[in-house]
């Protein structure tokens, strides 16, 4: 029952967004709603689909739709290791202020310090090789975007008014 | 007509900045597919922004040689590591990495090398052959067809998705949601914008393409304590270029599996990683000495890698010709050219006959790249494959960020791009395929447009669409596709198999 939790989880936010969206469509003309309505009907009862289909599958193993039948599988190399929720909550933290403050900061001061911090976090490699890594990573970017491309980077702090 | 259009795109792929990109586009994809947990579909969407300030054809030519180059470039890592670089380098494993083990990873990699160029030349034959047939039968569709080939492009795409058909058809459903969002193109109304002027153009395809591909891959790579990667081999000293005798054993196993590759890229929601399987199982199938596969025979090698570079040219046919994306990478494909403001569809075979003829030449000519290149670097590459996840990462996070800046210059996008790469992660964990949410995305304009076009024709009628035969042909076959991955279809599968026994 616990792996139903996810996707009830799931279920409740993207329903919720068709719900909102449902009601903006209230104001809209037939020519306008008729599509989304459909679509947001649509999204919805896939959604209970999804959680008696979850339901039905409780304890049975995954079928295979594609891809190596069970002998072959089993000479292919196991996935070790176990997934770490701290690191994927802090890696997202960090990513997360990383686009909070690449506008204010700009692109040169924001992108070293998120990988500076990233790399320190995952203790990526030797300190030494975080900062050049980091530094070097940022400049080479800026060159292929701005100099080389003409792309734009966020200048922040460091943007001529 | 269209042999000059052909004509045309050769001339224009052999423009000297082309060229280059196309050297460039399969060195990059080729190292990139050397680095374990990266796929193709992710490169082809990082570098998309970059294509921006490049003339259509040129832009388009650097991607497709990059996914060209990735589906060579996975069998690195499978052979040297036992870790396929991409998904479709999976099957490459079983015999790559036990060749390796007897000391011939030079050998190993050359007939990867020799299988991954001639599925590629094959697919691409198919490509410059079929999709102007199939364009032009296209041409005759008006907006009822066009309708009902998009829907059957979602429920294909979605049945034959990885894991349930219920929760492939979800995504779809999703991503055309999504695609609903913006200033309606027929009435002018804003629909679920909420005021938020940067959302009245919609949300940017690309932006979120960006993020579906790139930020779960990102997630993937640390979301697990790392180990050291375990080389066999620290430089490759054997030959790598197969003799004639050794040719000679493999040559049908490479053609055979070439056409498995096609045909499983044409079948939209179908990819290398499907191919690989299907090509290696039915080298198995047709071989003398089957007890040979697993243990470090170049069939198995040969197999797995004719097949999955065979996809590229097949996926692209329904993309170029119907506008229907044959695989994740080619929905990226799509995505840029829709980011050079080429609508997918029909006219592609017409109005942008030069931009199609010169991607399908790119794509012909990256197999000659991929030979050159290989030959050249493969030996370099075996340092690219101990490039370690913890460092990957975050550098793939800083392109994703400042790749969805670049393209409208607004913070927006980026804000856009994390929610969809977070969206992205979680249905990966769930497994719900993202693939059928990006072809929504990608088809939801086609489906809206074409659906109030049959709606006007018909007067407000639905009938429209089972009136039309070819309309109500695709929709039938659209409902089969659907039905035959329910319980109700195995259950009268199995009962027929009985009464027939």
């Amino acid at each position: 029952m616990k792996k139903l939790i996810p996707y009830g989880l799931f279920a409740g936010a993207i329903g919720f967004v068709a719900v909102v969206f449902f009601i903006d469509t209230l104001d809209m003309t037939k020519a306008a709603y008729e599509l989304p309505r459909i679509l947001i009907v649509l999204v919805l009862f896939l959604l209970v689909l999804m959680l008696v289909e979850r339901y039905y599958l409780l304890g049975r193993p995954t079928p295979l739709t594609d891809g190596p039948d069970e002998g072959l599988a089993a000479a292919l190399p196991a996935e070790g290791g176990e997934v770490s929720v701290s690191r994927i909550a802090v890696f997202v933290t960090l990513l997360v202020t990383y686009v909070v403050i690449i506008k204010p900061l700009g692109y040169f001061l924001a992108t070293p310090l998120f990988l500076l911090a990233v790399f320190s976090y995952l203790r990526a490699t030797k300190m030494v090789w975080i900062v050049l890594i980091s530094v070097g990573f940022t400049v080479f970017v800026y060159l292929l975007f701005v100099l080389f491309l003409n792309l734009p980077v966020p200048m922040g702090i460091m943007a001529q008014d | 007509m269209i042999f000059d259009a052909i004509i045309n795109g050769f001339f224009g792929v052999m423009a000297p900045l082309n060229l280059i990109l196309v050297v460039v586009g399969t060195t990059i994809g080729m190292f990139v597919g050397a680095m374990p947990g990266l796929s193709a579909t992710m490169a082809i969407a990082l570098l998309l922004p970059l294509t921006y300030p490049l003339p259509t054809a040129s832009g388009l030519s650097l991607l497709a040689s990059l996914y060209m180059g990735a589906m060579y470039g996975g069998s690195i890592a499978a052979i040297l590591l036992r870790t396929p670089g991409t998904p479709a380098a999976a099957a490459t494993v079983l015999d790559g990495y036990p060749m390796a083990q007897k000391g011939q990873a030079g050998k190993a990699l050359g007939v990867s090398l020799v299988s991954s160029f001639i599925g590629g030349v094959i697919s691409s034959v198919a490509l410059l052959t079929v999709a102007p047939i199939l364009g032009q039968v296209a041409l005759k569709f008006g907006p009822v067809e066009l309708f009902a080939v998009a829907v059957l492009g979602l429920t294909i795409i979605a049945s034959l998705s990885r894991g349930s058909t219920i929760l492939g058809l979800l995504s779809g459903a999703i991503g055309v949601l999504v695609a609903m969002v913006g200033m309606d193109n027929i009435t002018g109304t804003p629909r679920f914008t909420f005021g938020n002027i940067n959302l009245f153009g919609g949300v940017s395809f690309i932006v979120a393409l960006i993020g579906i591909f790139s930020v779960p891959q990102a997630i993937r790579l640390i979301e697990k304590k790392e180990t050291e990667r375990k080389t066999v081999v620290n430089s490759i000293t054997d030959r790598m270029l197969p003799t004639w005798a050794e040719f000679r054993k493999i040559y049908v196993t490479i053609i055979r599996s070439s056409f498995i590759g096609i045909f499983t890229g044409i079948i939209p929601g179908t990819g290398g990683d499907t191919a690989c399987w299907f090509g290696y199982n039915e080298a198995r199938r047709f071989s003398k000495d089957k007890e040979q596969f697993g243990s470090g025979c170049p069939e198995g090698v040969a197999a797995a890698e004719a097949a999955n570079n065979a996809v590229v040219g097949g996926s692209l046919i329904p993309t170029i010709s119907l506008g229907i994306p044959g695989s994740s990478a080619t929905a990226v494909l799509m995505g840029g050219l829709m980011v050079h403001g080429v609508m997918p569809g029909p006219t592609l075979m017409t109005e942008y006959a030069d931009v199609t003829y010169t991607l399908i030449w790119a794509v012909m000519l990256a197999n000659f790249a991929i030979l050159f290149v290989g030959l050249l670097l493969t030996r370099l590459s075996i340092h690219v494959t101990r490039v370690k996840d913890s460092i990957m990462a975050p550098l793939i996070i800083v392109l994703c960020v400042i790749g969805s800046f670049s393209i409208n210059n607004n913070i927006f996008d980026v804000f856009i791009m994390l929610v969809f790469g977070l969206l992205g992660y979680i249905m990966d964990r769930l497994s719900i395929p993202p693939a059928p949410l990006v072809v929504g995305l990608i088809l939801g304009n086609l489906l809206n447009v074409s659906l109030h076009q049959s709606l006007l024709m018909s007067h407000g009628s639905w009938t429209i669409f089972i009136t039309s035969p070819i309309s109500a042909a695709l929709l039938a076959l659209a409902l089969f596709s659907i039905l035959q991955s329910t319980p109700l279809f195995a259950w009268v599968r199995r009962s027929w198999r009985r009464k027939s026994s």
